[in-house]
């Protein structure tokens, strides 16, 4: 049990410069966003004038506005149908017995393994063929499928440790199937799925293969692609500022999400989904 | 939606048999009512079975198809069948080989991120109770929420040769993303500050599955806390290890990709083209559809086999609490 000062003092020493890597880029982004076009190279870390000059510019363009809400849009519908339909087949995996059920699940489990890059040709001339290059559904079905076998393998995690005994002693107590099912089960299901829908938005929300591949213009583009454009020939003359505040604006909706559920995602993370 | 109609497993087995005897007329049960009764697995997997195999299985198959035509993308222009040209065409190309060595040294590169650091972070904040340790989590899981191609931005201007602020806090003026020998370690301690939250977090959970009587019997018995750690810990961590080893070596290219895209363009001189970027390179600058397709295939053959490998190799080392 003894353990030195020393020892002690390294491990925190790790610690820190762990959270000092991890954080410093963070919070460098947001002074960037807060600084004027003049300081901007500084290299202070506290702005020395401060200006929401940045934040008024993006929110004036439509090179940020539309794609911020095809970003909103494609991630939530993405998110949702993917953790329903995951839903679905976790349940038939972890409940049911059937026969087939293991090739299904190396079905569909397998496909996670496949690297994204040698898929997006194909994808491109499928879309293009039906019409789908450039749209919503064009981004929202390739981010589905590749969100699926990461929800299905957590949900099914979760729905394995389930008490599904409880539901049944529920019924027997005089509740109906869907009291049952509302009142007993989806309490006890849903750090699982609060933890599967925010690793699903993570996916969809900063996906860069697709959204630079399957997109061309401001019909579907993304807030990640169109930053890429931002970069390069743009409007802005020096687009740092407006790239560090479009990247606090997209940031900070997934944070404050991630926090206020941070309690049940480690719970629903420790419950089992990655358990070996 | 999940209503417990379908609690009961159904012995499909036995149900079988009386199934077959359903020819005869007093069959007590008719063909309807069988599917009925032996459908609802599959109808809660169609749904997904189906996004899957249109979406990304059709594809696949696509990719190999388009492996043996040469076609520049354009609808309007021609496939023309040229059989193995382009997998002859491919291997002829030093780029590949030099691409194959740069992704060993991503993975290799990425594996301090994702396993050891993690380890030695979430060994050392699982002595910390309470509240101080979620927001430790929390801090360190930050940069996974921030979009790549954001953090790119903001690591442009860590590196900037003249006014960046590793080269003041190091006293250095190294040009980092634009030399060809730094350039490509500073895309994996980008890509590193990226995941290493989420690997925190995973070994995180591995660690609180772990039966803790282990390592109090072990106590018990007089080892010291180090020898608990390297004895009992790791070993029944080891799972989850060899997740984190298999995440890394398949998606680490992949998740270089939006940096290597915004911050070098696979440069200078290609010393941060992986094989990812060079498929995607052949695909959408070069438009040569059929050699990113034989360069899909062969990377898709490459990564299933070192899969099978690992899985079998982590199966072997992996010690199971029950």
């Amino acid at each position: 049990m003894a353990v030195t000062t020393g020892r002690k003092a390294r491990w925190a020493l790790i610690d820190v410069v762990v959270v000092v890597y991890a954080l410093f880029p963070v919070l460098w982004i947001a002074s960037l966003s807060f600084k004027t076009k003049e300081t901007l190279a500084d290299g202070n870390f506290i702005p020395r004038e401060w200006t929401l000059q940045n934040y008024a510019d993006i929110f004036a363009t439509n090179e940020f506005i539309r794609p911020l809400i095809n970003s909103l849009g494609i991630a939530t519908i993405a998110t949702l149908i993917a953790v329903v339909l995951g839903m679905m087949a976790a349940y038939a995996i972890a409940r049911l017995d059937f026969p087939g059920k293991k090739a299904l699940i190396g079905v569909s489990l397998l496909i996670a393994m496949f690297p994204q890059i040698s898929l997006v040709t194909p994808l491109f001339n499928i879309e293009s063929a039906l019409g789908l290059f450039d749209t919503w559904p064009g981004l929202i079905l390739p981010y589905i499928t590749f969100a699926l076998p990461l929800a299905i393998y957590t949900l099914s995690a979760f729905f394995r440790e389930i008490p599904w005994e409880l539901e049944k002693a529920a019924k027997m107590d005089g509740a109906t199937p869907g009291q049952a099912f509302w009142r007993v089960i989806a309490p006890l299901a849903a750090p699982g799925v609060f933890t599967t829908a925010i690793l699903v938005f993570i996916f969809c929300w900063n996906d860069f293969v697709f959204a630079i591949s399957l997109t061309s213009t401001e019909a579907s583009r993304t807030v990640p692609a169109a930053l890429s454009f931002f970069t390069g020939t743009s409007q802005f003359e020096d687009p740092t500022g407006t790239i560090s505040a479009a990247a606090v604006v997209i940031t900070v909706p997934i944070v404050l999400f991630v926090l206020f559920f941070q309690r049940r995602i480690v719970a629903g993370l420790t419950s089992g989904a990655v358990k070996g | 939606m999940v209503s417990g109609t379908f609690v009961e497993v159904a012995a499909p087995a036995r149900n079988r048999e009386a199934g077959t005897a359903g020819t005869a007329p007093a069959s007590r049960e008719s063909g309807w009512s069988r599917i009925r009764r032996l459908a609802p697995p599959y109808l809660y997997l169609v749904p997904a079975v189906v996004l899957l195999v249109v979406w990304t299985y059709q594809p696949l198959a696509q990719t190999f198809v388009l492996s043996t035509y040469s076609w520049n993308l354009v609808p309007s222009t021609p496939m023309v069948d040229v059989g193995l040209g382009n997998y002859e065409r491919l291997l002829g190309t030093p780029e590949l080989g030099r691409a194959v060595w740069r992704t060993v040294v991503v993975i290799l590169g990425m594996l301090p991120f994702t396993v050891v650091i993690p380890v030695a972070v979430a060994l050392l904040t699982r002595r910390v109770r309470g509240r101080a340790q979620g927001v430790y989590r929390a801090l360190v899981f930050a940069p996974m929420l921030v979009a790549p191609v954001a953090g790119a931005a903001v690591w442009q201007w860590l590196l900037d040769p003249s006014a960046g602020a590793v080269n003041r806090v190091l006293g250095t003026d190294v040009n980092w993303l634009n030399t060809a020998s730094t350039a490509q370690w500073s895309i994996i301690v980008i890509t590193g500050w990226h995941v290493v939250g989420f690997a925190v977090l995973v070994v995180t959970a591995g660690l609180a599955g772990i039966n803790p009587d282990y390592a109090a019997a072990a106590q018990v018995d007089g080892a010291s806390r180090s020898q608990v750690t390297r004895w009992v810990t790791l070993p029944l961590l080891s799972p989850t290890l060899a997740f984190l080893a298999l995440m890394t070596v398949l998606l680490s290219a992949q998740w270089t990709f939006p940096l290597i895209d915004t911050l070098t363009q696979g440069g200078p001189v290609s010393s941060t083209t992986n094989l990812y970027y060079l498929l995607w390179e052949y695909g959408f600058r070069s438009h040569d559809a059929g050699l990113a397709a034989a360069a899909g295939v062969l990377f898709f053959l490459g990564f299933i086999v070192v899969a099978a490998l690992l899985t079998r190799l982590a199966a072997r080392l992996s010690h199971h609490d029950d």
